[in-house]
């Protein structure tokens, strides 16, 4: 992972983590905002311009890739180094979750 | 009645929303956007008024894949309307405010879209400045190119359009301050860079408006001797004028021993009467004037942007 990448991903924001999340499996922009606000019992709603922004950052950036293309709308698929940008997330978010628990 | 109107309107580079305001508005009163032309005519249609929220994109990526693009709007609710100078147009019927009618959901994203308006937008504008708007200001001001009326033309256009860059500058920084304040924070750094960029304005303002002072300033020196006088006239914006009594027979010599640019006007007159000699003369070399009738005589050396030596002898 490169200084580039460490500095724009970690950390990320929730609609980067969110649809990095989502792209362990293909899917298309709309696919992810309806699984995101699926995940999220509707509480985040991912608007077009931020998801059309973030994911042709992310594919500059080669943290997801391009699959194919169905009825106008673009799949997408993660790649080794966005796997690798989303550990590094987990894991802080679980340190973050963790340090919350033993103040609780 | 009729059910088109188009109406002008500038809005500034970083005025978007004020622009998508001024669409909303339009719409509650029964006028439907329908697309925008240059160099700021915005087109409606007649329909029914309604509460319609309008967003503004700027994506050139997305222009270039344009059905891909339109689709993941039209997926979220937005209705696509045209594109203008690189803006995306897009609306959704209901009232603004609500977290679902905007097209960005966080800050980065919003960020993002004015770095994308700052690299396809304002940093051609400011080469554009740099390299053809300041240069052509200074021969036009400084510089010679021509003189007279041309090129106080050019040296105003110039400087009208120096002026509307150094608006939407300042409007564009004034933008940017805000945001970035907003996004992470009224700290010390941020307030540094703007600082920085407004003195920077400041400084071409005032660089401006020493080309124009300067240009209308003039250097030369008049050197008395004992049958005339000398102008030495590094820049001559003025008129140089001499008073002789002279009487019949006597002759001026003009000799204009050097000249390098703009223009030698020359005149000579009796006390208000009209010049016995005159003109504009724009080489090196001798003109003279015999003197008819004697008389208390007017001689006058003007100048535009003139850089040339004239000696002027009474014999």
């Amino acid at each position: 992972m490169d200084a580039h990448i460490k500095k724009v991903y970690v950390p990320m924001t929730e609609t980067g983590f969110y649809i990095l999340l989502s792209l362990r499996e293909p899917n298309h922009g709309y696919g992810i905002v309806r699984k995101v606000k699926e995940m999220t019992d509707g509480e985040i709603v991912l608007a077009p311009g931020t998801m059309y922004g973030s994911l042709s950052k992310m594919e500059k950036d080669g943290l997801i890739k391009f699959v194919c293309e169905q009825e106008k709308r673009k799949i997408y698929l993660i790649t080794e180094l966005g796997s690798e940008v989303l550990n590094v997330e987990m894991k802080r978010i679980e340190r973050l979750y963790k340090n919350m628990q033993e103040v609780r | 009645m009729k059910n088109t109107k188009t109406v002008f309107k500038f809005f500034s580079i970083p005025q978007y929303r004020q622009e998508e305001e001024f669409l909303s508005n339009m719409s509650e009163k029964g006028w439907k956007f329908s697309r925008a032309t240059l160099p700021g005519f915005y087109h409606f249609e007649k329909t029914e008024p309604g509460q319609v929220t309008y967003r503004l994109d700027y994506n050139q990526e997305g222009i270039s894949n344009k059905d891909e693009y339109i689709q993941m709007f039209s997926d979220c609710g937005w209705e696509y309307v045209c594109d203008f100078v690189g803006y995306s147009y897009f609306r959704k019927a209901g009232v603004a405010g609500k977290e679902k009618d905007e097209i960005f959901c966080d800050d980065e994203s919003r960020l993002d879209m004015m770095k994308r308006v700052f690299r396809g937008k304002i940093i051609p504008l400011i080469t554009i400045f740099l390299l053809v708007i300041i240069p052509q200001l200074f021969t036009n001001t400084l510089g010679y190119s021509g003189g007279g009326k041309v090129q106080h033309i050019f040296a105003y256009t110039f400087l009208g359009l120096a002026l509307l860059y150094i608006v939407i500058f300042m409007t564009t920084a004034v933008h940017f301050y805000k945001f970035e304040k907003q996004v992470s924070g009224d700290s010390l750094e941020i307030r540094l860079k703007y600082v920085g960029i407004f003195a920077f304005i400041a400084v071409l303002i005032v660089g401006i408006a020493g080309f124009f002072w300067s240009s209308y300033y003039s250097i030369y020196r008049v050197t008395e001797n004992e049958n005339g006088y000398v102008v030495d006239a590094e820049r001559l914006n003025t008129s140089v004028e001499k008073e002789y009594d002279l009487k019949k027979g006597d002759t001026i010599v003009f000799h204009i021993s050097e000249f390098e640019r703009g223009k030698i006007h020359m005149s000579v007159r009796k006390n208000g009467k009209k010049p016995i000699f005159f003109g504009d003369f724009y080489n090196t070399g001798y003109h003279s004037v015999e003197i008819q009738k004697s008389g208390h005589y007017e001689i006058e050396i003007s100048g535009n942007k003139t850089s040339g030596n004239i000696e002027v002898t009474i014999k």
